[in-house]
């Protein structure tokens, strides 16, 4: 079902000398059957948002809306909130199959075959052989996916994952990622997210909403947060390896990349004139998926060539500064040898250097 | 003369045989990686070449001097451990000379090595301050020029960017190779990372159980892991691992999964199991011979990679990574010649790798 954010704020300590913002004026919504993510590093409100939305947590101002009914002020359990959390532990006297089958106990439709859905929830978590066992004892990654069983079993409004496979072991990740993605498809639910991974939320969300400082950075698919980010933080924030950067300067049919020494380093014309006053102060980034070696109008040195079974990740020295790219297949030249570069201006983003505003994308404002 | 020569060396706690006959060796400038899961054995290796494993046997040659029973600090190692760690109380500077003070060295000499290493690292503007006055990344450096400054032939790093934020660490992948190789220093790294392993290894040492299974190129291991275990651990999506049936066809052997057959030299193993890269797992639009029908189960995106999660009609899941999205959701799927990989789940071993396939359509 969907969910409506409006205007969210939490503060801690309100009316004290030290009021502390944890998230300020919060506008997300997610649609019926979306999947989002709320990604950001530890401090950045998305803990605070998700407790908030689970009834945790008490809204500083705003209001909250689930499947149409405002949920903010009511009971935890009254909001029809499906949860695998941390800390939401599992009940330690019961088998791993009666904490999943509790999630049933009070839907008499789905009571009758439960155990054929705990078995199948359990298979597809690749949890099956532990079902007799209690939690005591259980890795980290077993009690996860117990946790995430729990709450995929049963149907809810909505279904709040926080961390739900950090601690996932990486043989089986892939694929479990992938059988969960289908899973929450299938049954039509509506989840978000909650976590400090990227690669977590790039792999299952259809939307991602990067918060760093308590504010909603950007809000967007993965490929507009890579291909169109709001500023700097996101362009830098998400993607692996991190974008390139460097400090530039507007020019009448383009612009220009500057060394450490605040020379020119790197003349960069456009086709298409931009409609930035010329002399600006910029900040240029390039993704490293989107430097091409072996070919362009710019010369490098390379300082680094590793191939890393699928890909090769090769650092060069241009324009006084080391930019990253990534070629699909093996680069011949070796550490220390001039090789050519280049990019589509296409790909090129472009950045205020005061206040890290996106200006540009593909170099033309 | 190479940097370091283990041979025989086992290590028992009680009755736990931890390290079990292991034998390694690290040539000049050289980067081994020692790689395996936690609990296989990788820190006490590293504490036993170090001299902090009294009840280790075997022998221990340090560039030609045998040092098996010499005491950690006659022995001249660089170390470095997880996180990093420094002195809180002492500024970058003395955090840094640290290892030069059992030495005699007059205070002249220490400062002069010190700044050295600082400025080859790029903290020689911030000697003074102390850890807690420092950036992640300044930390990182200053007990990296810590166990650069004794001029060691050889470091023992265990681990050290476990538990850095991923920026920092995918600078120091690039940045310490290029710092060791100027410094001409050997190095045995430990990781649990694949993508470390290959970054920084020249080759790399597969710990399982107490025992070196594989010790070869990072790219060898990658391509041709020795055993099932090593193709479970050793990849990112993982490789694909798919019980087989196997029969004798000519000198080799005909294995069938996933509903396609490939021909491989090698003897029919007991319990075959046929391994696939996921890059190497091709999708299209169209049957054609040697293709099997499969349907798209979830597309879960790493990076600028689409990862696809296939199931083909007799109930196999695999997982393919491409650069560019699937083309449908009911494919045809089919191997990039020559890069299956056939392994005998009763032995655990690999049988025949990508070199000797020979595919046959289904």
């Amino acid at each position: 079902m969907s969910l409506d954010l409006a205007s969210v704020s939490k503060v801690y300590g309100e009316g004290s000398r030290h009021p502390v913002h944890a998230v300020r004026t919060m506008d997300l919504a997610v649609g019926d059957g979306e999947i989002i993510a709320l990604l950001g590093s530890s401090g950045c409100g998305k803990t605070s948002t998700l407790r908030m939305i689970a009834g945790f947590e008490t809204v500083s101002s705003g209001a909250i809306h689930l499947a149409g009914r405002r949920i903010d002020d009511l009971p935890p359990a009254e909001r029809r909130v499906a949860m695998a959390f941390e800390g939401y532990a599992l009940y330690p006297p019961l088998t791993i199959a009666e904490n999943i089958g509790f999630a049933l106990r009070g839907d008499r439709s789905q009571a009758a075959n439960a155990p054929a859905q705990v078995r199948e929830i359990a298979e597809l978590l690749e949890i099956g052989p532990i079902l007799s066992r209690r939690p005591a004892g259980l890795s980290g990654g077993q009690q996860q996916r117990a946790s995430l069983a729990r709450a995929l079993i049963r149907s809810a409004d909505l279904h709040l994952l926080d961390e739900p496979m950090g601690q996932l072991e990486p043989q089986l990740r892939a694929v479990l990622r992938g059988r969960v993605k289908a899973r929450i498809k299938e049954r039509g639910y509506t989840a978000v997210l909650v976590t400090h991974d990227q690669g977590e939320a790039n792999a299952m969300a259809d939307r991602i909403a990067v918060m760093e400082a308590g504010e909603l950075q950007q809000y967007g698919t993965p490929a507009e947060l890579r291909d169109r980010p709001a500023n700097l933080f996101v362009a830098t924030f998400f993607g692996e390896p991190p974008m390139n950067t460097l400090p530039g300067i507007v020019t009448e049919g383009g612009y220009d990349a500057l060394g450490a020494d605040g020379a020119v380093a790197l003349e960069i014309g456009l086709t298409v004139p931009h409609r930035l006053a010329a002399g600006r102060r910029v900040v240029l980034g390039l993704r490293p998926h989107r430097l091409h070696l072996g070919r362009g109008d710019y010369r490098g040195v390379i300082v680094s060539n590793q191939w890393l079974g699928d890909q090769a990740h090769v650092a060069i020295e241009a324009a006084g500064k080391m930019l990253i790219g990534i070629h699909p297949e093996r680069l011949a030249e070796r550490v220390g040898e001039t090789v050519g570069f280049g990019f589509d201006s296409g790909d090129l983003h472009v950045f205020d250097a005061e206040n890290g505003v996106a200006l540009a994308h593909g170099g033309v404002a | 003369m190479n940097a370091l020569d283990v041979s025989a060396l086992s290590v028992s706690y009680g009755a736990n045989e931890v390290l079990r006959d292991v034998a390694l060796d690290v040539r000049p400038s050289e980067r081994v990686v020692l790689f395996g899961p936690s609990g296989s054995g990788k820190t006490v290796m590293l504490r036993a070449i170090a001299g902090l494993e009294p009840g280790a046997i075997g022998r221990i040659v340090l560039a030609g001097r045998d040092v098996s029973l010499e005491p950690p600090e006659a022995r001249r190692l660089g170390m470095a451990f997880q996180n990093f760690a420094l002195y809180p109380h002492m500024p970058a500077r003395e955090n840094i000379a640290s290892p030069l003070r059992a030495q005699k060295l007059g205070a002249g000499a220490i400062e002069a090595k010190v700044r050295a290493v600082a400025e080859l690292l790029k903290i020689d503007h911030v000697l003074d301050h102390f850890p807690r006055q420092l950036s992640n990344g300044q930390k990182q450096r200053t007990a990296l020029a810590r166990a650069l400054v004794g001029e060691p032939k050889l470091i023992l790093f265990d681990d050290p960017l476990r538990n850095v934020d991923a920026k920092l660490r995918y600078e120091m992948r690039i940045e310490l190779p290029r710092l060791l190789a100027r410094r001409e220093t050997a190095a045995i790294y430990v990781t649990q990372d694949f993508r470390e392993a290959m970054a920084i290894g020249d080759r790399v040492a597969v710990l399982i159980g107490g025992a070196i299974v594989q010790f070869a190129p990072a790219d060898v291991v990658y391509d041709r892991p020795a055993t099932l275990a090593i193709a479970r651990l050793f990849g990112d999506p993982p490789m694909n691992l798919i019980p087989a049936r196997g029969e004798a066809h000519g000198a080799g052997v005909r294995v069938h999964a996933a509903g396609l057959a490939f021909g491989f030299d090698a003897k029919p193993p007991e319990e075959p199991v046929f391994g696939i890269r996921p890059e190497a797992v091709t999708l299209s639009a169209g049957k054609a011979p040697g293709r099997v029908a499969a349907q798209v189960v979830a597309v879960t995106p790493m990076n600028e990679r689409y990862l696809v999660l296939l199931r083909t009609d007799d109930g196999t899941e695999l997982v393919a990574s491409h650069d560019a999205p699937p083309p449908g959701a009911d494919l045809w799927i089919g191997v990039e010649p020559g890069r299956g990989a056939l392994f005998d789940a009763a032995t655990g071993l690999g049988v025949a790798s990508s070199s000797s396939a020979e595919e046959i359509a289904a």
